[in-house]
């Protein structure tokens, strides 16, 4: 089973109590997240990338614990090494974006310099046209290209898999679209697990493998 | 006799630069933990390492006396292991002049860790990188232009400090005696002429700092979106 996951964990604040209580199991390597915003999806991905961590149960991928409440293992999001695509992008506003491509490959206390090369990075960034780009900072980048080099930047680290945060959510129709295309290119290429969390039925039909229905923190519905 | 207002000047300067060090390295740490751990009791803690800004220097001066003073349970434990002393020296003055403008740099690099997106430091994470070089990669490159203005308050106030270092250092000229001091004792004496030509050196030390800081303060770091 590539992913066997059972969650729990409970949020308590002031204004809102939340609770999500999840399990599923797939071996989609297209599976997708889907539910209204405030489901509690995000919150999913997080814990699958080891960036919260769940009060109860386990999280297993490719039949290896990340995460088991019962034995005591919880993985450091760095251990586990699955790339994740923030929805707003987050690419790093102080760095170029070569320099936001090649983060993960030089682990050391410095960032890489601006000239960094590595066959990885200048792959992904002709790829996904973005070899004129190099040298321009993230804000003078428009929505389509911030996406392509947060793809780029998660790529680049060879990750297991990638988990993907309402990918398109910022960018309009026909974007939408051609990068809808890319990304199943790039899955089809490189046969790596990736998991989607969308609101929205047309990256349903174009991506979905596999599609876990989630609402209020619970699932609703899986199909095949 | 203006021989001694340049010795008083480089005094002053070495003194604010070496409290303002301290200050970047303990500063800067510890407000990293308070804006990410949480642990009890934290805001009362952040409440008394912010007590030296609201406290009079003097009082501040006193208590450092009783701390490391001859009897005191720091000057005492210094005295027996390393022989160090001090009261009246001029590494006294830093620890005076550091203590005094420690919350600048605190609260300034506090709120400016605090007002980070949690993103950034996040897909560091994700990429791999450990939590230490995540720090100097990301966090602080981010917050430094906060912190900055914090280190550069931090250095005006320490080289201006008054009432703390001369409770803690006393005034002995080309040793402890910094500029402010210096100025008082100037007037003390019925030195005018002394007095004028420090109080315009000080004015000339204060407005370079401010054009420095203007010159280092804006749009380095693109703005983040």
């Amino acid at each position: 089973m590539l992913w066997d996951v059972c969650v729990e964990k409970k949020f308590v604040s002031a204004k809102r109590h939340f609770e999500i209580k999840l399990s599923f199991q797939s071996d989609a390597k297209r599976l997708v997240l889907f539910g209204p915003s405030g489901a509690g999806k995000t919150q999913l991905l997080k814990m699958l990338s080891g960036l919260t961590t769940p009060d109860k149960g386990h999280i297993r991928f490719h039949q290896a614990d990340l995460f088991n409440s019962s034995q005591g293992i919880c993985q450091t999001p760095q251990q586990r090494a699955l790339a994740y695509v923030f929805q707003e992008y987050a690419l790093f506003p102080h760095l170029t974006v070569r320099q936001n491509v090649s983060f993960s490959l030089d682990k050391s206390w410095l960032n890489p310099r601006r000239q960094f090369t590595h066959p990885e990075v200048d792959k992904w960034l002709n790829k996904f046209q973005l070899t004129h780009l190099s040298d321009q900072y993230p804000h003078q980048l428009s929505g389509g290209q911030s996406q392509r080099v947060a793809l780029a930047r998660a790529l680049v680290m060879q990750p297991k898999a990638v988990l993907l945060d309402e990918p398109f959510s910022a960018l309009d129709e026909r974007l939408r679209q051609t990068l809808r295309q890319e990304l199943n290119e790039v899955q089809s290429l490189m046969d790596i697990p990736m998991i989607l969390i969308s609101h929205h039925a047309e990256d349903v039909k174009s991506f979905g493998e596999d599609i876990i229905q989630i609402a209020h923190g619970q699932q609703v519905f899986t199909t095949d | 006799m203006m021989d001694n207002a340049w010795i008083a000047l480089r005094l002053t300067l070495k003194v604010a630069g070496v409290a303002t060090l301290i200050n970047v390295c303990i500063g800067i740490g510890i407000a990293y933990v308070f804006a990410r751990k949480p642990f009890w009791g934290k805001e009362v803690v952040d409440a008394v390492l912010t007590l030296p800004m609201v406290m009079p220097p003097t009082v501040l001066g006193y208590y450092l006396l009783v701390l490391i003073g001859r009897n005191g349970p720091i000057g005492q434990f210094l005295k027996q292991h390393f022989d160090i002393n001090l009261i009246f020296t001029w590494q006294g003055a830093v620890i005076a002049a550091a203590i005094v403008s420690f919350p600048l740099v605190f609260k300034a690099a506090r709120a400016a860790f605090e007002s980070l997106e949690p993103h950034y430091e996040q897909s560091a994470r994700v990429l791999g990188i450990s939590e230490t070089a995540l720090f100097f990669r990301v966090t602080l490159p981010l917050a430094w232009r906060g912190i900055l203005s914090g280190v550069l308050l931090s250095f005006a106030r320490s080289s201006g400090e008054f009432g703390a270092t001369l409770m803690v250092a006393g005034s002995i000229p080309g040793q402890t005696q910094t500029l402010s001091i210096a100025v008082y004792e100037a007037v003390q004496a019925g030195q005018d002429d002394v007095a004028n030509f420090l109080v315009l050196l000080t004015s000339v030390v204060c407005i370079s700092v401010l054009l420095v800081s203007g010159k280092l303060l804006p749009g380095r770091v693109p703005e983040t979106k």
